[in-house]
Order: C-alpha cells, then structure tokens, then sequence
C-alpha cells in the first residue's frame, strides 16, 4: 500500500491552524479529512498519559463522599467557635488567678529590609518614603508594599536588589516591568531595579506569590533552589520553605524546569519537586488554598498540627515545642482571616480540639496534651 | 445527564461505604471491585472524552460524572456484556452532549466529530493497545529537538507561539517541525494512512 499517495492534497497550514484553534475550515477535502481524523486521535492518544488513575481516583472518592460539603460544616463550626472563643478566652484569663498566663501576642522581632544594589540597606514597614529616584528606577515604599519604577536609563542592570521579609511579617512589591510579587514570612526576593536584558529573571527563598506582567518577547523566569520557572502570562505561588519544593498556578500556564526534567503545569496544578531523587511531579490541587496567604487569610484542611504550627511559627514570629509528640498528627480544618496576634489562632485550636492545650513563654509557645499533663 | 442502557449489570454485596462493588471480567467471570474497574478503565475513558471535548478538565468531568452516576445507581444497573465498551459509549454521548450544551462548537463540527467517533475507540482491544504502542515508538523516533517541540504541542497543548517563545525560536520553526512530525508519524504509523474514507459523508453536508 502506497501510504503517502494523497499527500498532496493535503494543506498543511490549514490543518495545523485547525489543530491548535479547534476551528472548522470548510471545504475539507478527503485526505484532508482522514489526516485531521488520524491528528486528532494521536493527539487523544498522546494525551492519555495526563489521566492518571490514581488522582482521578482520589477525585471520584472525595466527589462520592461529598467532602466539600463536609468541610464548610466543619469550617462553619470553626467560625461559630470563634465567635464563643472570645468569651472563652476571657474567661479562661479571668478564671486562672494564678500568676503569670502570659497570652501569645508580641510584634514580630524584626524589620523588612531591602538591600540596594550600591550596598545602602534601607528599612521598610515605618512609613512612607521615597528611597531612591535615579535613571536606573525610582523606588518609593509605605508600610507594607515597596514600588519600582524604571528610569530613564537602558543599561542592563547587573547587580541586584535584594528584598528579605523575616518570619513574622508579609510584604508585597511591583517591580519596574509591573510585575506584582507577595513575600511571605521568612523569604526573600532577589532583583534587578530595571529590566532591560533578554529576560526577566528574580530569584525566591521562602514563598512567594507572583502575578506576572505580560511581555512576550522579554520572558519573565523565577528561580527557586534547583528548579526553574518560565511564565507564559500567569499568577503562581512558590513555596520552597521545606525541602521538596512546590509551585501551584493560579492563573495562565507555566513550565518548570529542573534539570533534565520538565512539567507544563495548568491551573489548579501543583508541581513538586522532590529533594531525595530530584524528580519533579504534577498533581491536581486546589490552588487557592495555596494562595490563602496572600489575600490575608489562614487556610487549612484537614492538616497534621504539626505542618500548621510551623507555618504559625513563620506567620507570627514564635516557635512551638511539643511536650507530646503524639499532637504533632492530629489534624485539623481552619479557614479564617489571618488575625493579628497569634493567640487568636490558638483559641481557635484549643476550642475545637479539647486535649489540646498551648502554655505560651516568651516567644515559645509548648503545645501539652490536656489528658495528659 | 447521562443515559444509561438497563440492559445491563452490576452487583452490588452491600450498600455500605467500605462495600465492594462487585463486577464480573467478562473473559474469566472473576469478581473485581468498583475500585478496581475505576482505576482499569479510568485513563482509557478520559482518553476517548478527551477526544471529542479536547479539554483535559472537561474530560475529567465527564468521566467522573459517569462513574459517580454508576456508583449511585449501583442497585439499578445491570451489566450483563463488557464494562468498557458499555462505559465507552456513555462516556461518548455525555461528551458530545457537554459539546452542544457547552456552545462553544459549531453545530457542523460537533456533526463532524460524531461521525469520527465512530471510528474512535476500536472495538478491537489488541488493535487498540497496537496503535498506541506503535504510536509511542514512532515518537521515539524523531529527531530529539523535533520530539520536543511535538510533544509540547500535542501532548502538553501549548501554543505554538508560546512554544516559541519558551525555547527562544521563531514560530515558523515550530510550525516547520511539527509539520514535519506530523508527515513522519504519518508515514511510520500505517493506521494514520489508513483511515475510513470520509468521502460519502462530506459530501452529505
């Protein structure tokens, strides 16, 4: 059989563009027709490998068991017992005469800082001020965002800025290409004032939320530990406080890479990279409970006591010891404003979780098993 | 939502959460478990929906949608022939449903589809798992920077601009060689040229 004998009769062109715009060009002709048939069923089978059976699995067992309804029965619950908790605490300081309860309420220790690229380091989160106005940018801050604008110079900029939040603060920034960037607790942005290179490219320690100014021929690239993320007109979230990193896309699309490997990722996709083998895999999530953060909010879902104590550590600037390990698993559903002293937190805890019990002293906070000690 | 032929079954041991929803192999009667017949046919169906919403959420959806209306009509539905030819046709007519309701495709090219569908999935499971084989071999077989191109764009449905622009390349590059994969493939993989003729139904509208 002579496969390619129509080959010819094939416009190539239109076919592709009718491959990637799922538009209908009329006046197929045959050829055209059973190539169109053959790209779109290897396009079904190529794709196959996206449908893995375990995460559809995991799907269909949380749609069956309507979890979701579950959970706003629980995050409701969580609310009403904030509204009881604020005469429970008062009564709970009120009742315990005994000296010295000392509730978990300190301003974080340290300030925002950003170190320019001549060396000065300026001090942020006091006030408003202009901190710099030269042909390379002009940078202005207020108490909790800091903006760059470009100058009128064109020079590539080759040493950066470097913005660091410490644990108990938040911070957001527009870089001079428009860009907006939300630093969380602990982390730290490194970038240039002015962008006027090939690309765009920052590095993140920490977590991060970016909301990426379009620019097609000037691709914007965010480095975190070993990976690399190329956007393609996006809004993502980069946690790389633990050792396996995370990025999770809101909006657009992204690819990351490390190393030899590579993942497209789609919204509502996470990407995690893990530390022992350097794989990087994809699975679905719910992006927005990544996200929380940056919108000021407090979010978890049926997470270990553990995990939400260490991010609580960073958020408010305190360490938690536990006395009883076993407290460590147990887990535990929040969604609430993220409220300003972190003792509003533990009410909450305590309140839905009777054998758990918080002693606060100084900045150390022990968690205690009521049953037991 | 999805309709669903009674001349089938299913067996269901109790109603219970942990109750294995019990089906039987149509080749060997052996007893396999709702969980198991999920995770079986799971990718194979969001394959076929895939095909015809070209929308890797939507095909999820409406496989899912399938099953979690088979799961809450366990008590009801009878299975009497082969789950997954059943599973494929429902999962079909949900998608070309999703199609029409969804009203982002024109009326003639959903008519377009319909007609492909008759052609996709094969019927013949050894035939089916041949062309994918054959399918992924022939992949392995173009030229590394080819592949990869390929792949992002019919794998991983990127734009060809976007593609472009990821690996700092000019578009016609891209749409140069994933011409040229495309004329490969076709020449490797001998079902691509030997689809049905499509000559008596163009001519029909």
């Amino acid at each position: 059989m002579n496969l390619d004998n129509n080959e010819h009769d094939i416009d190539w062109e239109k076919l592709m563009e009718r491959l990637e715009n799922g538009q209908l060009p009329s006046g197929m002709t045959d050829a055209e027709m059973k190539a169109l048939a053959a790209a779109r069923e290897m396009q079904a089978r190529l794709k196959a490998g996206s449908f893995s059976a375990d995460e559809g699995w995991q799907r269909f067992t949380e749609a069956k068991d309507q979890r979701k309804g579950r959970i706003r029965v629980l995050v409701r619950t969580a609310l009403a017992a904030a509204v009881v908790m604020a005469a429970g605490a008062a009564w709970w300081t009120f009742r315990a005469k005994q000296p010295v309860i000392q509730l978990a309420n300190a301003q974080p220790a340290e300030k925002v800082m950003l170190r320019l690229s001549g060396g000065r380091t300026v001090t942020l989160g006091q006030d408003t001020q202009l901190i710099q106005n030269n042909p390379i940018a002009r940078i202005k801050a207020n108490t909790d965002h800091l903006e760059y604008a470009a100058g009128s110079g064109e020079e590539q900029v080759t040493v950066m800025d470097t913005l660091d939040v410490p644990r108990g603060r938040q911070f957001s920034l527009r870089l001079a290409d428009g860009t907006q960037v939300w630093l969380n607790a602990a982390s730290r942005l490194v970038f240039p004032a002015a962008f006027h290179g090939a690309t765009r490219e920052v590095t993140v320690e920490g977590e991060a939320f970016f909301e990426v100014a379009h620019q097609a021929s000037q691709p914007f690239i965010v480095h975190a530990g070993k990976t690399a993320m190329k956007v393609l007109g996006t809004g993502f979230n980069v946690n790389a406080y633990g050792q396996d990193l995370t990025t999770t896309l809101a909006t657009g699309k992204l690819l990351v890479t490390a190393g030899q490997e590579q993942l497209v990722l789609q919204p509502d996709e996470q990407a995690v990279l893990n530390h022992h083998d350097g794989s990087l895999q994809k699975k679905p999530v719910e992006a927005h409970i990544y996200t929380a953060w940056k919108d000021g909010d407090l979010f978890f879902e049926d997470a270990p006591l553990q995990d939400i104590t260490a991010s609580l550590a960073r958020s408010y600037d305190y360490n938690f010891i536990f006395d009883d390990t076993d407290l460590k698993k147990m887990s535990f559903t929040i969604d609430i404003r993220r409220p300003a002293a972190l003792q509003d937190v533990l009410n909450q805890i305590t309140k839905s979780m009777q054998t758990v019990r918080f002693e606060v002293d100084g900045r150390t906070v022990h968690v205690k098993n009521n049953s037991k000690n | 939502m999805m309709e669903i032929n009674p001349d089938y079954f299913l067996l269901c041991t109790a109603n219970n959460e942990r109750a294995k929803w019990l089906m039987h192999r149509p080749e060997s009667g052996e007893a396999v478990s709702f969980e198991e017949q999920f995770r079986q046919h799971y990718t194979f169906l969001c394959m076929v929906a895939y095909y015809i919403v070209e929308d890797e959420d939507a095909a999820r959806d409406v496989v899912q949608d399938f099953f979690l209306y088979c799961w809450h009509k366990r008590h009801i539905i009878r299975i009497t022939h082969d789950f997954k030819s059943y599973a494929a046709r429902a999962v079909k007519n949900a998608s070309l449903n999703y199609l029409r309701k969804s009203g982002k495709t024109q009326l003639e090219e959903i008519h377009v589809i319909e007609e492909l569908t008759r052609y996709f999935p094969l019927e013949d499971k050894e035939e089916e798992e041949q062309r994918n084989r054959a399918l992924w071999a022939a992949v392995s077989r173009l030229p590394e920077q080819r592949q990869r191109i390929f792949l992002m764009s019919n794998r991983d449905g990127l734009r060809y601009k976007d593609i472009a622009a990821v690996l700092d390349i000019s578009v016609n590059t891209v749409k140069t060689q994933i011409k040229l994969a495309l004329q490969f493939l076709r020449k490797e993989c001998g079902w691509m040229a030997r689809m049905v003729s499509f000559l008596f139904f163009l001519s029909r509208w």
